[in-house]
């Protein structure tokens, strides 16, 4: 009888912890492929900046228009407001990540080479940061 | 009771760890930035102007390395969650004889 107690007991405490929601949205393939590409893209349209900003306008936008992709798809998805808090200090412009040194570009038209290679360091490791949370992510077997 | 204390044994330390590794490194990275910059700006390679945006910037990453630590905190809460109930589930399977 006791063991049959505390069997059930044990069964309903396993159907509340069951039943909670999880606390963050899990693996996404798709969030961590537009993490890797964007950082790769990032970077090397980083080392066009010693040049001036104009020649390379076509490319600033479409890596413009690809972050933002990026930013909504995390954005859309629930319980997933670390990766889309990431999102926004990367592209925000009147920070100092991607969005920012585009527009320190555009402003000053074209940056030096110390200055580009110490943010292009930065701002791997803010990519990084953004890979990491989703790769640790839990995954769901298809 | 017994699978449930192996269950916060296991996994509680490692979402300690992954808060103060990522603090830890935070922390190196940042003293290694500074030092390099002040190298630099010393040299005159960057100006003052551009060392500020650098330590603007590397307190930006700090701020997403915080969420990321923040974040696979909870994934491994949910992993716990998880493996709180595979354990009771196959508890009260083995205790009816299923």
């Amino acid at each position: 009888m006791k063991v049959l107690y505390k069997t059930i007991l044990a069964i309903l405490f396993g159907c509340a912890v069951a039943s909670c929601a999880p606390s963050i949205a899990p693996f996404s393939q798709q969030a961590y492929r537009y993490a890797t590409e964007l950082k790769v893209e990032s970077l090397s349209l980083m080392d066009r900046a010693e040049n001036p900003f104009l020649d390379h306008l076509k490319h600033v936008e479409k890596l413009k228009i690809d972050l933002e992709k990026a930013y909504e798809f995390a954005k859309g998805r629930p319980r997933n407001e670390h990766s889309t808090k990431q999102w926004e200090i990367l592209l925000d412009p009147d920070r100092n990540l991607i969005g920012g040194f585009l527009f320190r570009w555009e402003s000053e038209r074209q940056l030096s080479y110390p200055f580009i290679q110490q943010s292009q360091l930065l701002i791997a490791d803010a990519f990084d940061t953004v890979i990491g949370l989703e790769s640790g992510k839990i995954r769901f077997s298809d | 009771m017994s699978i449930l204390a192996d269950q916060i044994r296991e996994n509680l330390p490692s979402m300690r760890e992954v808060i103060l590794d990522s603090a830890r490194d935070a922390l190196r990275k940042s003293s290694q930035d500074l030092a390099r910059w002040n190298a630099m700006l010393a040299a005159g390679t960057i100006s003052s102007q551009e060392y500020e945006w650098l330590v603007d910037s590397r307190i930006s990453v700090i701020e997403m390395e915080t969420l990321k630590a923040a974040g696979l905190a909870l994934a491994r809460i949910d992993e716990f969650r998880a493996a709180i109930v595979r354990s009771i589930t196959g508890a009260a399977l083995r205790a009816v004889g299923v």
